[in-house]
């Protein structure tokens, strides 16, 4: 019942809002996409496509609005979803997005999908409901926000469609104290009502004080730190009590020649944020330095550590090192066109029980040779943990493309080939990957039709389980025609795709095969 | 069930009336610069970042894809590149399909992207195929005059061989 008067008196403002601003002049957009696909699937193990078979729709409409009123500005936007398609959505029709906003530049009301990003901690995430800000540019007044609504991901929930029903409360207060430097400090709480699946119910309230501060140009100061108290009740009847913190701090130095990072985190492990964003048990240190050099040359050395068990509840830490470093050079050799770059990363994870090293080596080369622009990629990587896992990996692949005009047609022919090698010390094996595909673009800018076609095949060799080949083709055709014209870019798209899979073990080849054709249009 | 279909009616009801009351309507609008245009513009920008990080990850290009990742990603740069690493010596044949439901701006510098997504992978250790459907959110920050992720929800979407 909370959330039905919820939905219904939010919709109430959306229409007491919309009437209260029906003498003014408004002003419309719209997008509007309808795709009808066929979808074949077919053979032993079609019970692995992801495309659902038939003939299906889908069509996503988004209306925006705004104008003024006085000294009073409006905008609101009002977007659905209809298909029949279960993997697009579980439902036929889908109210997508609801959101109305209503200001004269001191006071704004927000209602409907709302998002306010108050801090990493306290409040990063939307909710349908609605919120008020005041900030008076004109004077040095506080800027002061309150959020109110469910953290709901659809409003299908309001009338039916089950999810933990999470009220969400939250106020914040933002005051520039001096040149370049402001502080604010934000309230949320968020409190679940009805129990779904066996999941956990909280009462949660999150305090968190933040700062930015720019003392000389190039140098930006922030951080913030906050504290929560959580009533959690499980399913089981068992109902706990606890306390957290988390604290950030970010310094950024920017100024030609350099930028620097340095960070540092610490979350505890019973903090828990549920309209924030944060990693319990985590205490974390990072460094980011990047040097251009040269003109045409920049460096980059990264380093990151960080370990768990803050509390010391764990049978034991682990801590992880990740020291990385880089280098980007441009016109290589004196060639125009060139770009390199070469990159390495270490992944070392340590803790009594446990010994990764994982090394990650990557250079990359573009160029252009006569009429060809080249792309090359080669990679390894060596895994190497304890006991478990010894082994390196090959990455190649490199692309050639081009650019044929006859007339009135542009062709782009394309070509890739590529390859992954894996080899696995302890287990005494090969495994290895095989790509190559051709494709063909195509334009012909004066009737503003684009089509690209392309078609290969990736093949998994292994020494030991289930080889597989996927044999692909796929075409897509883009026409912007004349009589769409007045419905601002209208176009009419065809895409068709054939994947077929086959594997070594019997029972799971199939294939898939789809088609598609549809009109965007845009007023 | 007849409090749903009440509800469903009231809102059906409720939405009619607060298109109807938007009187004197210009459709189209008096150009790009427009509130709503801009509106509109700002999402598909969003949208094309969306698309860019599925693109990137299906080609398995991991420089790409951290390209569209913010610096201050709350679970940490390094950490998705590891796992996205990772991702792509588990799987080959990695197919993603996201379809952004709804965008939401904070009027500042981040949008909030619900997304219906579906992932489909040939795993490289068992050589088996596996597709997997759900809904979940990114959050973008425009960062340098682009869209970048800044937060990304549970269950992930990217990142999942752990």
């Amino acid at each position: 019942m909370r959330r039905f008067l919820l939905s219904v008196l939010l919709l109430a403002g959306f229409a007491v809002t919309c009437a209260g601003t029906a003498a003014a002049e408004t002003e419309l957009h719209m997008s509007n996409e309808f795709a009808a696909t066929y979808n074949d699937v077919h053979g032993p193990g079609s019970a692995s496509s992801s495309l659902s078979e038939g003939l299906r729709y889908l069509d996503v409409l988004n209306v925006y609005g705004s104008g003024t009123s006085g000294s009073v500005e409006y905008l609101f936007k009002a977007g659905g979803k209809a298909t029949d398609d279960p993997r697009n959505d579980v439902r036929h029709f889908t109210l997508t997005n609801l959101n109305g906003r209503i200001t004269n530049k001191i006071h704004t009301l927000t209602l409907g999908d709302t998002f306010e990003s108050f801090s990493q901690y306290g409040l990063a995430s939307a909710v349908k409901g609605g919120s008020y800000r005041y900030a008076d540019p004109s004077w040095n007044s506080p800027e002061v926000t309150l959020v109110y609504g469910m953290a709901y991901p659809r409003w299908g929930n309001f009338w039916g469609e089950d999810a933990v029903e999470r009220q969400v409360i939250g106020g914040r207060i933002k005051q520039g104290i001096a040149d370049g430097l402001w502080a604010g400090f934000s309230g949320v709480k968020t409190i679940d009502h009805v129990r779904l699946g066996g999941s956990p119910l909280y009462d949660n309230s999150n305090w968190t004080a933040d700062f930015e501060y720019r003392p000389i140009p190039g140098l930006t100061l922030n951080g913030e730190a906050s504290f929560s108290n959580t009533d959690e009740s499980q399913a089981g009847g068992i109902d706990l009590d606890y306390n957290g913190n988390a604290v950030k701090f970010l310094a950024v130095g920017d100024g030609d020649p350099s930028r620097v990072t340095l960070e540092y985190e610490r979350v505890s492990p019973t903090f828990l944020t549920l309209a924030g964003s944060a990693t319990p048990d985590r205490e974390k240190v990072k460094a980011k330095w990047r040097y251009k050099y040269a003109k045409d040359t920049t460096l980059n050395f990264g380093f990151l550590w960080y370990r768990d068990n803050l509390d010391g509840q764990k049978a034991f830490a682990t801590n992880h090192y990740k020291p990385e470093a880089g280098i980007t050079v441009s016109k290589l050799w004196g060639r125009q066109y060139s770009s390199s770059s070469l990159t390495y990363k270490l992944d070392n994870s340590h803790s009594r029980m446990n010994d990764t090293w994982d090394h990650f080596v990557n250079l990359n080369y573009r160029d252009r040779f006569g009429v060809f622009d080249s792309d090359t990629n080669l990679g390894y990587t060596h895994f190497d943990t304890k006991s478990a896992r010894r082994g390196g990996e090959f990455t190649y692949n490199t692309s050639l493309n081009t650019r044929y005009t006859a007339g009135r047609f542009i062709f782009k022919p394309s070509l890739y080939l590529g390859g992954w090698s894996a080899r696995d010390e302890l287990a005494n094996n090969n495994d290895q990957i095989y790509e190559y595909s051709l494709g063909l673009g195509a334009e012909v800018p004066d009737i503003k039709l684009t089509a690209n076609l392309k078609g290969g095949q990736n093949r998994l060799v292994k020494d030991a389980g289930t080889d597989s080949t996927k044999t692909f083709a796929s075409l897509n055709v883009f026409y912007r025609p004349k009589f769409l014209e007045r419905l601002n870019q209208g176009m009419l798209f065809l895409k068709a795709s054939v994947n077929d899979f086959g594997f070594s073990t019997s029972g799971r080849d199939f294939r898939e095969s789809s088609v598609s054709a549809g009109i965007n249009v845009q007023i | 069930m007849t409090i749903k279909r009440l509800a469903a009616a009231c809102a059906m009801t409720l939405m009619a009336l607060a298109f109807a009351s938007c009187a004197s309507v210009n459709a189209g609008g008096k150009g790009p610069a427009s509130p709503s245009a801009e509106r509109m513009s700002m999402e598909e920008a969003v949208r094309r970042a969306v698309d860019g990080l599925a693109d990137a990850y299906q080609r398995e290009d991991i420089g790409g894809f951290m390209a569209l990742v913010s610096e201050r990603f709350t679970g940490d740069t390094s950490i998705l590149d590891s796992s996205v690493r990772r991702d792509f010596s588990a799987y080959t044949d990695i197919d993603i399909r996201l379809n952004v439901d709804s965008v939401t701006f904070d009027g500042v510098d981040r949008a909030f992207v619900s997304v219906t997504f579906t992932r489909s992978h040939t795993d490289t250790g068992t050589g088996a195929r596996a597709s997997r459907s759900g809904s979940t959110f990114f959050v973008f920050r425009h960062e340098d005059g682009a869209w970048r992720l800044w937060s990304a929800g549970v269950p992930p979407v990217f990142g999942v061989s752990g």
